[in-house]
């Protein structure tokens, strides 16, 4: 088996700087944050001494002036996928070891690129340049790893014939052991898989069992592992920006829903099911948000799925205000069996019924949206416009949620106080005849700080009507009800 | 100028996550407004005393109330109208406190055989009548206020009015006016005030997030989103309320009926203690003593009958005798759990083997020798009564007694069960906000990060919020988010919540006994341990309130005296008496005065070891001196520290600024060692009465207190003037005053005997003394690699630990100490005694892997062993002994054997690790490396230059010298602004080195190396030698040494 290993090192790094060239020569770490402690996922060339796995700290007490990126998981996933994607243009047999690490079996190719040499340099060439790939072939998937390990950026380096010399001068740390047991052979003074490779493999096997077996067959270039090609993955997206970036839980969820049910009204979701949901959020203030929700048994309806994303959402939550949301359905499968309901189910067949009726009205008034259904998210928020959305009854339509009770820009006339005393409707003047309440409210900890004072007024005319001021530039509204 | 606006419902701090004010900086404001009276609301009373005397200091009526959360979440705020009242509201809190202790809830069943004696405000837009009308249902409404009326009385209900400018304000008020109308009950408008000043609302809001543990988005539901809810003006408030001006002619009107004050007495007794029959108090205690004096000295003689005659003297004068009785039915039940738990054999006498030991006035007391609740005989100390129970006493005397952890926690719980819950009740802790508190829950609330919070936080140097920014601009991860938003805010909240109280704790072990339900005085809750009952305030609220307090305390030099004690025995045969120590052995003395007193009970620390060479102590009074000197309330009075010593030792001629100072400062040498100094001077020289005087010294303390102390220091001015003390010099004596920690006189006594006896037992049995010192680690300075270098100095080395000889705890081995298996990382007490059984029923291990056979230990254990040298004596390489762990199998849960493994079964041969791996490993997993110091491995690589830390001792003043090593202590006695002392050890000893601010300032990340060199001169004064550092630079090393303390 002849096996070729695709290794993009500091992925991350060179994913960032690709969209931030200012960075270059800069000490950049990366650094993720789903744990306990932040970790460094990756840095640019310039932060010395920093290597992946170093906590946050430490990072930061090698160098100082460091500039600190969140990790954006979802982008270098993305990025790497494109390779992948790429690589699979050049072989079907295409395997995602980790992130940054692809095998490619050669076997079968010579006659489409001319021999070995034509298919890797077609590999080398499939990957963006700016990620710079290091190739290693070989006969089997480690040894092609650690050559392209030992490969310059971009290139290519053979495994020789002797693949245990080979191996023999690296450190055990590149063995695809667990953690444990290399520090164990550490510990014991065995620093290279040639210190490996000298030791008996009983006596392997008896200190560390399975592991002392690999290592020990590893360190002389015998690796029986297969290339496990990538399954061919059908996936829906959909997207939506909110009004809005809330923090409002109802709010994510009535995207969540608005989205699931858009993606099952898609043609190619008829009859069939999901089996995970992949939820993107683009958060203010912090780092992308994404969480892939697996289900036991795949979704074949939105209410099902969307169940399945509230539950998942009660245990978590994105930590920061929600600006957008991406919903991918995937691991998507035909019709199983299903065991339809005893008695009918009077809220879908009322949801079918409006659908309908919104669709003839539609095709009466020229397509677009007529009935909307309106959905409280934030009830207690101070500004009404915020408390409530409305969601189109039709999910095909590419509209997404629409605010209620926008505030429209009016002229004021103010008094002594600095109350309104006349209103501009149309293109009229009324007079206002008092102030019947007023009331304030300062959000000064959003980002884009609203502060307003509200009046309730009574027209000369009769009736009342609600101005406000937003005080951070005095511009008057009137606060639709 | 007086106002007709009285503000009835206010929060502060101790609204927990909802008020944002200090009750000072409320009552300052109250006072500025002109307002006669203040209400204080809080969600509990833990700050309702401290209110009540500082409005009361400050001329300001105190009104006690509290605002109550019902069963159905809405609040109702409830004002003390008189003593029966307050009891009422106490009785209230305790039944909310009993459905939740930490989110309270009272059934409204309560009010109504609890409403004598309070005022009821129906709470606002918080009340359950704003949720009965706004919804309409004004039946229900009506009904529900008749009700409060005639449970309250119809004059002691107010319908509660409040217009703070949020939404729906003014058509509640609407309505609830008509309703009040309707019933024919009083308005009365409140501010519902939150904060003081309008510019605290942001802190409010971000409060209440950290409260609910979210960030203030995600709380907006629970927000008053705007600033109107602070302390507002009489004239404001009357223009908010133009419409109902009734409303605000009512709040005077209820305070004028709310004239009871918290701060006069509650009617405390102490319960009775168990009597034989027929038997009166001192009649029994005297008998007690006599009995107890004829085992102890064989008779009583002449010096004792005059010494028991005075005591019980002054015991009848001051009815003592009950309350010394008391202790002693403590220290029995003390008794009975130590015997229960095989400390202390059966039936020893109580005065004999006291189980715990007394401090503070106790201690110059024959009888409490006699009856055991003391440890020190002051015939022997020569220890006279005046020091301690004086002929003037008006309160009871401070009495803490110490227990070893190992009883102490059972003995809480048979307090609560002999006396009742309702009378013996744990005293309350306010926990306040660290800056490490506040950006945790600030920042949370501001919705930063987590984890670069926690960055932040331990990679701050100040201590103090008002540093934020300073701090932040000098770490490179934060510099650039000074003025980014969520952490502006932080930089900006973070000095307004210093020091703010943020939760009710428990004391560590301060028990009140009543003869009274306690529940009737202050509102009880259960505490987080099961069977235990704390009470809403901390200690100086139970001091104001002359609460008796037991303190049921727990020292570690107690329990290392003790096992030491038990060592000593062990060897000897024979067990010291150390109260019957030649108090002024001469030995001890100078010992602590050569700077050798590292590992002892307070003459431990750096600036004590200094303090002994220059103090240089003979006696128990200049130890009593020198421990209460080193104290930060003494430290911060300029040289007053060096003055004293040139006052005492030297002689040097000193005065008073004024002769009113004479009675205050002539025990001091004109310097204010001990707390009781400052309510002296304050008395003496302004005319205050003890207690207000006492609120003067814990105004100092107090956070945010500008204000409060210049309000302080215009009744000072005044005072001082009246007896004829001039401005001027009463300036001078005003900045005597701070509020920091000092000592009481009688501690440092008792405490100067303790240390007395822990410097004995180190000079005379210093294997037994480091072996007990290091048995009940973690305490004290030092890390303990420098007390095993400083054992070595005493002749006494460490020795590792050997699977086949150390026991599971630290044990005398000849004249050194051997290690014991359980002081090993990751091997804990349960596993070392395991691993200790196994060997001695089934005979020594013979290897790693037969241990781990035998006995199943966990690989992590076992790992930490064969690196701390545990089986060098079996296995001397240690790279072979891990090998031979690796191979052994555990047996099985159910005790079967593995089957022999495959491959042969001898080791590979392994070259051993070098001894820079040995060192490097030990201090991995036991944090000292027995055998040497990291030093002697770093020295080789250093210039030529550099001088061992010991031959700094030879040095000539002013020689400019270069050390390296260790920096084991850091000391920042002044704070952020004054010098830093650092404590640097090599393999030869240690130096202390000082930092001039502006050193410290440049060189302060340097600090935090592992190993430093430090470029200075040699200083030597008053018998002291030091290094003043003029460069610091990092010393590089992979040995994962032990981090050393901060102490500020």
């Amino acid at each position: 088996m002849r096996v070729a290993c695709v290794l993009i090192t500091h992925l991350r790094a060179k994913v960032e700087l690709q969209r931030q060239p200012h960075l270059v020569n800069r000490p950049v770490v990366i650094v993720e944050r789903s744990g306990s402690r932040p970790m460094v996922a990756d840095c640019l060339p310039d932060c010395a001494g920093v290597t992946a796995g170093m906590t946050l700290e430490e990072a930061l007490s090698r160098n100082t002036g460091t500039i600190v990126l969140d990790a954006d998981e979802p982008t270098y996933q993305r990025a790497f996928r494109r390779v992948l994607a790429a690589l699979q243009g050049v072989s079907d047999r295409v395997e995602s070891v980790d992130l940054g690490i692809a095998c490619v079996r050669l076997d079968g190719l010579e006659r489409l690129y001319g021999g070995e040499d034509g298919t890797l340099h077609a590999l080398l060439n499939a990957v963006p340049a700016y990620l710079r790939p290091r190739i290693g072939a070989g006969d089997a998937k480690f040894p092609a790893f650690v050559a392209a390990r030992t490969s310059d950026a971009p290139g290519v380096t053979h495994v020789p014939p002797d693949a245990a010399a080979f191996l023999a001068p690296r450190s055990v740390d590149l063995l695809p052991v667990d953690q444990e047991a290399r520090d164990r052979m550490h510990r014991f003074g065995l620093h290279t898989m040639g210190d490996v490779a000298a030791m008996r493999p009983e006596s392997l096997i008896d200190q560390f069992g399975v592991a002392g077996r690999r290592a020990w067959e590893l360190s002389h270039g015998i690796d029986h592992d297969t290339v496990v090609p990538l399954p061919c993955e059908e996936a829906v997206v959909e997207h939506t920006s909110l009004p809005f970036a809330s923090a409002s839980a109802e709010w994510l969820l009535t995207a969540v829903d608005t989205l699931l049910k858009r993606a099952y009204a898609r043609p190619r979701m008829q009859g069939r099911y999901a089996g995970r949901v992949t939820l993107g959020c683009a958060l203010e203030r912090a780092a992308p948000w994404e969480r892939a929700i697996n289900f036991k048994l795949p979704a074949g309806n939105w209410e099902q799925a969307a169940a399945l994303v509230r539950r998942q959402l009660e245990r978590e939550f994105p930590v920061a205000p929600v600006e957008e949301v991406t919903l991918t359905l995937s691991g998507i499968t035909g019709e199983a069996g299903v065991q339809a309901g005893l008695l009918p189910d009077a809220r879908k067949d009322r949801d079918l019924r409006l659908l309908d009726a919104e669709r003839q009205i539609q095709a009466r008034i020229g397509g677009n949206h007529a009935l909307y259904r309106v959905v409280d998210v934030a009830p207690w928020h101070p500004a009404p416009e915020v408390r409530a959305v409305q969601v189109p009854i039709d999910p095909s339509g590419r509209d997404g949620m629409k605010p209620l009770a926008v505030p429209v820009p009016v002229a004021v006339r103010e008094g002594a106080h600095r109350e309104p005393v006349a209103v501009r409707l149309g293109d009229q003047w009324h007079a206002l005849t008092g102030v019947e309440d007023s009331w304030l409210f300062d959000l000064w900890w959003m980002p884009q700080p609203v502060s307003r004072a509200y009046f309730r007024v009574s027209r000369r005319e009769g009736g009342s009507i609600v101005l406000f001021q937003d005080r951070t530039d005095s511009s008057w509204y009137r606060q639709a009800s | 100028m007086t106002t007709d606006y009285v503000e009835l419902h206010a929060k502060s701090f101790y609204s927990f996550g909802a008020g944002a004010s200090h009750t000072h900086e409320l009552l300052a404001q109250a006072k500025e407004h002109g307002h006669d009276a203040l209400a204080l609301t809080d969600t509990n009373l833990c700050g309702a005393l401290e209110f009540a005397r500082l409005a009361g200091s400050l001329g300001v009526q105190p009104i006690t109330g509290g605002e109550i959360t019902l069963l159905d979440g809405f609040r109702i705020v409830l004002l003390a109208r008189s003593r029966q009242g307050y009891t009422n509201l106490s009785r209230l809190f305790t039944l909310a406190n009993a459905v939740d202790r930490r989110e309270p809830r009272l059934d409204p069943a309560h009010l109504r055989e609890h409403a004598d004696g309070i005022v009821l405000l129906t709470g606002g837009r918080d009340g359950p009548l704003a949720e009965l009308t706004l919804n309409g249902r004004h039946g229900e409404a009506r009904e529900l206020l008749n009700d409060y009326r005639s449970w309250f009385g119809s004059d002691a209900v107010y319908v509660e009015l409040q217009q703070n400018f949020l939404q729906g304000d003014t058509p509640r008020n609407r309505e609830l006016a008509r309703l009040a109308d309707k019933v024919g009950a009083p308005v009365v408008a409140t501010n519902d005030v939150h904060y003081h000043a309008p510019e605290r609302c942001r802190l409010q809001h971000a409060l209440v997030a950290a409260r609910l543990n979210t960030t203030i988005d995600r709380a907006l539901p629970f927000i008053r989103p705007n600033h109107h809810l602070h302390l507002k003006s009489a004239e404001r408030m009357a223009r908010l309320f133009r419409e109902r001006p009734d409303a605000i002619a009512n709040t005077h009107r209820i305070a004028e009926q709310c004239g009871f004050d918290l701060s006069a007495d509650l009617g405390y007794t102490l319960p009775e203690p168990q009597l034989p029959e027929r038997d009166t108090a001192e009649g029994y205690l005297r008998r007690l003593c006599i009995e107890a004096a004829l085992r102890r000295y064989g008779d009583v003689s002449a010096q004792v009958r005059e010494r028991l005659d005075e005591e019980f003297r002054l015991i009848r004068k001051h009815r003592l005798a009950g309350f010394l009785l008391l202790y002693r039915e403590i220290v029995l039940l003390a008794q009975a759990i130590t015997e229960e738990k095989g400390l202390a054999p059966p039936e020893t006498p109580l005065e004999e083997r006291p189980p715990g030991r007394g401090r503070g006035s106790s201690v110059a007391l024959l009888v409490g020798y006699l009856i055991g609740i003391s440890h020190v005989d002051p015939l022997r100390w020569d220890l006279t009564l005046e020091r301690f129970i004086s002929e003037e006493m008006s309160m009871l005397p401070d009495i803490d007694l110490d227990f070893p952890r190992a009883i102490r926690d059972e003995l809480v719980r048979r307090v609560h069960e002999h006396f009742g819950p309702e009378f013996a009740v744990l005293t309350g802790a306010i926990a306040t906000y660290s800056v490490k508190g506040i950006i945790q829950d600030i920042g949370k609330a501001l919705g930063l990060p987590k984890e670069d919070l926690q960055l932040l936080s331990r990679q701050l140097h100040s201590l103090d919020a008002a540093d934020l920014r300073s701090e932040m601009l000098a770490l490179p991860a934060f510099r650039d988010r000074v003025e980014a938003p969520g952490w502006r805010d932080l930089v900006a909240l973070a000095p307004q919540l210093m020091h703010a109280p943020r939760s009710l704790g428990q004391h560590v072990g301060g028990m009140v006994l009543s003869d009274s339900p306690i529940p009737e005085m202050v509102p009880v809750r259960a505490g987080a341990m099961d069977g235990r009952f704390i009470m809403d305030w901390n200690k100086d609220s139970v001091a104001d309130a002359n609460f008796a307090k037991i303190d049921l305390l727990s020292l570690p030099v107690l329990d290392q005296i003790e096992e030491a004690l038990d060592l000593i025995e062990q060897r000897e045969g024979e067990r010291p008496d150390l109260s019957k120590l030649d108090p002024e052995d001469p030995g001890v003395y100078d010992m602590i005065n050569e700077g050798r007193s590292k590992g002892i009970f307070l003459l431990q620390s750096p600036a004590q070891l200094k303090m002994g060479q220059r103090l240089r102590s003979r006696n128990l009074l200049d130890l009593a001196y020198q421990v209460a000197l080193i104290r930060p309330g003494v430290g911060v009075q300029g040289s007053a520290v060096s003055q004293f010593v040139e006052r005492y030792r030297h002689g040097v001629p000193w005065d008073y600024d004024h002769p009113l100072e004479k009675r205050a400062l002539e025990r001091g040498y004109g310097i204010i060692v001990w707390q009781e100094q400052v309510v002296q001077l304050l008395t003496d020289v302004a005319g205050m009465t003890a207690a207000e005087a006492d609120e003067v010294r814990r105004a100092f303390a107090r956070p945010n207190n500008e204000r409060l102390i210049a309000m302080h220091w215009e009744r000072f001015r005044e005072g001082a003037a009246r007896n004829g003390v001039s401005e001027e010099t009463a300036r001078t004596i005003f900045a005597k005053v701070n509020g920091h920690y000092m000592f009481p006189e009688s501690h440092s006594h008792a405490f100067g005997v303790t240390a007395y006896q822990a410097a004995w037992l180190k000079r005379y049995h210093p294997v037994e003394f480091f072996t007990a010192l290091m048995n009940n680690q973690p305490m004290g300075f030092y890390p303990v690699e420098t007390l095993k270098e400083d054992a070595r100095r005493f002749g006494v080395p460490f020795l590792n630990p050997d699977v086949n000889r150390s026991a599971a705890r630290c044990a005398p081995s000849g004249d050194a100490v051997l290690i014991g298996l359980g002081f090993v990382k990751d091997v804990g007490e349960t596993s070392a005694d395991a691993l200790v059984r196994e060997r001695e029923e089934r005979g020594p291990y013979r290897s790693a892997g037969d241990l781990v056979r035998r006995t199943g230990l966990k690989p992590q254990a076992v790992l930490s062993l064969v690196m701390a040298g545990a089986f060098d004596g079996v296995t001397p390489n240690r790279r072979e002994a891990l090998w031979d762990a690796g191979l052994g199998i555990r047996p099985g849960r159910n005790g079967q054997r593995a089957f022999a493994l495959a491959g042969d079964r001898e080791a590979p041969a392994f070259v051993d690790f070098s001894d820079e791996e040995k060192m490097m490993g030990e201090y991995r997993v036991m944090g000292i490396y027995p055998r040497g110091h990291v030093m002697e491995f770093v020295r080789p690589r250093l210039r030529a230059e550099v001088m061992p830390a010991a031959l700094v001792e030879a040095a000539r003043e002013g020689d400019a010298v270069t050390v390296a090593g260790w920096p084991v202590a850091r000391q920042h006695p002044r704070g952020k602004s004054g010098t830093v002392f650092v404590t640097v050890e090599d393999e030869a000893g240690d130096v202390q080195l000082i930092l001039w601010p502006h050193v410290f300032a440049r060189f302060r990340r340097e600090l935090d190396s592992r190993l430093l060199v430090a470029h200075g001169t040699v200083s030597r004064w008053d018998g002291t030698t030091n290094v003043i550092v003029t460069r610091l630079e990092r010393l590089g090393t992979r040995a994962p040494l032990p981090s050393a303390h901060d102490w500020r």
